[in-house]
């Protein structure tokens, strides 16, 4: 090689047979992680077409800031066929909005969204969020029985978010239950044909809703995308499906699986559960950014390479695609000590949870919100509860969310604190629609109010 | 926030900045804990000639 040219071999003699989509991978993710960011931080693996992986924080850091990588999705085949942020590729010809865009689009369609989602935007709606999460409770209180997830952090987050977008909230269910599915049902499933079916049922009426409110208009990130015009002309209706569907898969299924992980963690350690309802004042913060970093419900994003370029003695070539993971960045030794455990009051908890640079979760605050409501009820409310390890049921494989399906707990039984699930979406609708709750900050700044 | 009283958040977008550049005594701890947080690594901290004050800013996150 004295003539200056490098064969792929040494190229990519780093390598590392990686995939995350095994059930396997679950099981030995710390061990892995370990393995990847000891021998090799930036890896080569022959898995899904060759991709690049990334596990250190270092490289994470230097990697997803890097403006020789690519988001576009570019399902027409318009620009370089580049594949979006799913390794492998989805079938599915559908970008998924902002995550799938690259300037200058990706901050057009990005600063519609940040009035409703910036801090000040989302404390708006604690009220509205608190009074579901009091519902969803209410309704299991007095059996003394949950499960966390189908009855609690399932409906909280599709509810607030249906909201936001503005569509009708009693519509929950019909939304909740594909948006879960799609991630958790592996594509060989028998399942996978209903949950493909669900999911396009979703899509037209979310196309429907988008036509309804083009027709007469009603606040939400909905109407918002259809205000927006680019060089004059309104965006197109598969990119507000695509921008609507991130909006989904990203409120939806990500705070649920924190919640539910959260919660059976506190349930296996009793004693750092009463620790944090006894300090919760200061220590609801730095746990819920401590939960975030072990957790990390979105592990990770794909991206591709734009030029041929070098860095820290890495030569990447363009078209070649990277993976980018924030969980095993978050369980780097070099950032976090001893980072295979939860610490609640963990220090400078630099944390990768909600990714990093310009595509950093738009929803942060929005999640954080609504973890911490629903955390703090069932602190405050069923504080003994105990899991039944049996009944737990974890997403197979963690390559897309770490989620799970149950977590059923019991309890000593309390009293509801007022009406059930469906009299309480039913009066937060008319609170929604009378208030226009779902008014971007700039055009409403005062709380809901919740009588 | 960690360091509320020393950054601003953007109504609009969320963003951060410093509210005033020279860190009060009182508040150094907080603003060095804060630094030492930030996923974006976007908060600077000077430390001044004689070594008893700080001053901070966040640095823009380009797009």
């Amino acid at each position: 090689m004295s003539d200056g040219i490098v064969t792929d071999s040494d190229r990519k003699k780093n390598s590392y047979h990686y995939d995350r989509h095994t059930p396997e991978y679950r099981f030995q993710f710390e061990t892995i992680t370990e393995e990847l960011q000891q021998r090799c931080p930036v890896a080569w693996s022959d898995t899904y077409g060759g991709h690049w992986v990334a596990s250190s924080s270092e490289a994470v850091f230097e990697l997803a800031r890097c403006p020789y990588i690519s988001n576009d999705h570019d399902v027409n085949n318009e620009r370089r066929g580049y594949q979006g942020i799913t390794i492998p590729a989805k079938p599915i010809p559908l970008r998924a909005g902002i995550l799938e865009m690259d300037p200058p689009e990706h901050r057009i369609y990005r600063s519609v969204l940040n009035p409703y989602l910036s801090p000040a935007a989302v404390k708006r709606w604690e009220p509205f969020i608190d009074e579901i999460v009091r519902a969803s409770i209410d309704e299991k209180i007095e059996g003394g029985r949950i499960d966390f997830v189908d009855d609690l952090a399932n409906i909280a987050p599709a509810v607030i978010t249906l909201a936001m977008l503005g569509i009708p909230l009693a519509k929950w269910s019909m939304y909740s239950e594909p948006a879960h599915a799609l991630v958790y049902t592996p594509e060989d499933s028998p399942e996978a044909p209903k949950v493909i079916e669900q999911n396009q049922q979703m899509a037209m009426d979310l196309l429907a809703n988008v036509a309804e409110i083009r027709q007469s208009p009603r606040p939400g990130l909905i109407n918002a995308l259809i205000e927006l015009h680019i060089d004059g002309e309104p965006a197109p209706d598969m990119e507000i499906l695509g921008m609507l569907t991130l909006l989904i898969g990203g409120g939806f299924d990500t705070t649920t699986a924190l919640t539910a992980h959260s919660l059976e963690w506190l349930g296996q350690n009793p004693d750092q559960r009463q620790r944090l309802i006894d300090e919760r004042e200061t220590l609801l913060d730095p746990a819920t950014e401590e939960f975030l970093r072990f957790y990390t419900p979105a592990p990770g994003d794909g991206r591709t390479f734009t030029e041929d370029v070098e860095i820290n003695g890495t030569r990447f070539k363009e078209g070649e695609r990277l993976y980018i993971s924030w969980a095993m960045a978050n369980r780097d030794p070099a950032v976090f000590a001893e980072p295979n455990k939860i610490i609640l009051d963990r220090k400078g908890n630099r944390h990768f949870g909600f990714g990093l640079g310009i595509h950093r979760c738009i929803g942060s605050n929005l999640g954080r919100t609504v973890f911490k409501s629903m955390l703090n009820a069932v602190l405050d409310r069923i504080p003994d509860y105990r899991c039944d390890p049996e009944g737990t049921v974890h997403y197979e494989t963690i390559g897309v969310i770490q989620g799970m399906r149950h977590l059923p707990a019991t309890f000593t039984p309390g009293r509801p604190l007022g009406p059930g699930l469906d009299e309480t979406l039913a009066k937060l609708q008319k609170i929604c629609d009378e208030q226009e709750l779902a008014r971007p900050i700039t055009e409403r700044k005062e709380s809901a109010r919740i009588d | 926030m960690i360091a509320p009283e020393m950054f601003v958040l953007s109504d609009l977008d969320g963003s951060s900045s410093a509210v005033c550049e020279v860190v009060p005594p009182d508040q150094e701890d907080l603003v060095r804990e804060a630094a030492h947080s930030c996923p974006e690594q976007a908060i600077v901290i000077e430390e001044s000639q004689n070594g008893s004050a700080i001053s901070a800013k966040t640095t823009e996150v380009s797009a």
